[in-house]
């Protein structure tokens, strides 16, 4: 029966070793880690919004978090935008999608902060073609209005075309982008 | 409860993104044993066992203990003791319950600690950020896909064993091709859209 | 045994993927492409270094009942070092790698040579063993990267081989590409080594 307590607590003190010294990495990493996700988000909120200078946090009462883009540093005068983050399923995972609107609800970018999807098939969504600077995919939300954003099989330049192979991965994007915009539309006006 | 998510869950896990075919989660016991019809059966069993209750238990710690006092980063750490010890336990109750299967599926039961396709399902619920229900729908249905995965592919090779294989490709190799041609085979799964 | 020959083992002989079917999941899961390979080779080889280093530092203080626990209490440390460290300096990588990362856990290649090796031997000889198994594994994942990459995107590295009019075989970086590229490439294996006359 002691055998038991004494391995049992053997364990624990390696355990306890282990979790320490990993706290230790933890607090080394944080702020670099933090920094690194903030940056990448920064840059999110820039392709989405490419007039903001500035941007201000808002949450409506429902727990909906949108941005209001400012041309001006000092955030004042008519916000040039708003963005929001879309959240949509996709294939084989949570694809994130910061969307931008003017103050007319037609969509100033879109840009693609996380995806999974299938190498080759749904990692379309950000690909880039050459010659390009940017993934063709999410340029052709630029413009749209919210009747246009769905989805077609055949090329038509007033909607998004879908990726061949990857219906699945395109449908999450617009579906959660036209979302987006929806909930943007309800807090605007 | 949102009965349309489940479905949605039970139908992907299990066809549309098969864990083993899709995901290439578990392939260390799906070559290891699925060459008997019995065993991979006994071992698909044991599997969707412990990764649902895994998913059950998992879960609840990452949520209220570890994301509250924001050690998250001791996440790996938690779940695979987690997982380590369920196997300990389920391999108790086996030898007690079912001792002839005990003995057929040998070293590979204490080796469902490292299918990382437990491991895989647990870090997956909580990056899709489900619910508990829809972990423990998840977990299940992952079981179910591996199972099926693995009694497909001991069909397969049963009757590989008594076909003509060159030599070099005897064994893990021809395995591996089978599988390949089955992953196409549920690659057809992929155009599948739920609404 | 040589120290020599306890670094080649794993280069030939012993080879990870190729001879010994360990850690498979990462190997086709992330091959899609030569950097992923690369860089999960990498990850994956500093795991192996650092536990095996721990488990020949303490392999005679643990008892032997809660040995295994033990290695993998020290394997999930070292995954959780190597996971922080990559999101913050290789971000990139990082999400590329996805899930694959923690999954490093439960490689049986790290569990294996620990338990069957380091926990036996040396701190020099466990280090050397790490080494040249994880050099191996690297050069396994490269191999198979390579291969799907170039065949099945028409680059390597990201630098485009192919011209515009050649469609790659898409199948190659889908998840059946990389069962039977893997395949293929172990029944080659074994067909060279059964031609130097090997076991």
């Amino acid at each position: 029966m002691s055998e038991i307590f004494k391995l049992a607590g053997m364990l624990t003190l390696i355990t306890g070793i282990a979790a320490t010294a990993l706290s230790n990495v933890y607090m080394l990493t944080r702020d670099r880690i933090a920094q690194v996700e903030s940056a990448l988000e920064a840059a999110a909120r820039r392709t989405a919004l490419p007039e903001a200078v500035v941007f201000t946090a808002d949450t409506t009462a429902g727990g909906f978090v949108f941005y209001r883009g400012w041309a001006d540093s000092s955030a004042s005068g008519e916000p040039v935008g708003y963005i929001a983050l879309a959240l949509g399923k996709g294939y084989s995972s949570r694809i994130r999608t910061m969307v931008g609107v003017d103050s007319e609800m037609n969509i100033t970018g879109i840009k693609i902060a996380f995806q999974q999807e299938t190498p080759g098939l749904g990692t379309r969504i950000e690909e880039v073609r050459k010659g390009d600077d940017t993934p063709w995919f999410q340029e052709q939300f630029r413009g749209k209005t919210l009747e246009y954003i769905e989805v077609v099989r055949t090329a038509d330049p007033e909607r998004i075309e879908a990726i061949t192979g990857a219906t699945i991965s395109s449908e999450a994007v617009t579906n959660s982008v036209r979302e987006a915009v929806e909930k943007l539309q309800k807090v605007i006006q | 409860m949102n009965f349309d998510s489940l479905f949605v869950i039970v139908i992907s896990t299990i066809f549309i993104n098969n864990f083993v075919l899709s995901r290439f989660l578990g392939l260390c016991p799906f070559l290891g044993v699925s060459r008997n019809l019995n065993s991979a059966f006994g071992m698909g069993m044991a599997v969707i066992f412990v990764m649902t209750i895994a998913s059950f238990v998992t879960w609840p710690i990452y949520q209220l203990i570890l994301v509250p006092y924001g050690i998250t980063y001791l996440r790996t750490i938690v779940f695979i003791l987690v997982i380590a010890s369920l196997v300990q336990f389920v391999e108790m109750v086996m030898n007690k319950t079912a001792p002839a299967l005990y003995q057929a599926l040998g070293i590979f039961l204490p080796l469902i600690t490292t299918n990382c396709a437990i491991l895989g399902v647990a870090v997956l619920n909580i990056e899709d950020e489900l619910t508990l229900i829809e972990s423990l729908v998840q977990g299940l249905s992952a079981g179910i896909g591996f199972t099926l995965a693995l009694v497909l592919m001991a069909g397969i090779r049963e009757r590989l064993e008594l076909g003509q294989v060159p030599e070099s490709l005897r064994g893990v190799p021809i395995a591996l091709v089978c599988a390949g041609l089955m992953s196409i085979a549920f690659l057809g799964f992929a155009g599948f859209s739920i609404k | 045994m040589s120290a020599w020959k306890i670094f080649i083992r794993g280069l030939w002989e012993d080879v990870p993927l190729f001879r010994l079917v360990l850690g498979l999941c990462p190997a086709l899961a992330v091959t899609t492409s030569l950097r992923n390979g690369l860089g999960m080779g990498l990850a994956t080889a500093s795991v192996l270094l650092g536990s095996n280093f721990v488990v020949s530092l303490v392999r005679k203080a643990i008892p032997a009942k809660i040995r295994i626990p033990s290695f993998i209490v020290v394997i999930a440390s070292f995954v959780t070092i190597v996971d922080l460290v990559m999101h913050g300096f290789t971000p990139e990588l990082h999400k590329a790698l996805g899930i694959f990362i923690p999954l490093i856990v439960v490689n049986c290649l790290i569990l294996g040579r620990a338990e069957a090796f380091a926990s036996k031997n040396s701190l020099g000889r466990s280090l050397l063993d790490a080494a040249g198994m994880g050099l191996g594994f690297i050069l396994a994942l490269c191999i198979l990267g390579s291969v799907r990459e170039i065949l099945g995107s028409g680059t390597i590295g990201g630098f485009v081989l192919t011209p515009e009019s050649y469609r790659p075989v898409l199948l190659l970086i889908l998840p059946p590409g990389g069962f039977i590229v893997y395949g293929l490439l172990i029944a080659w294996f074994n067909l060279l080594d059964s031609e130097r006359g090997g076991r």
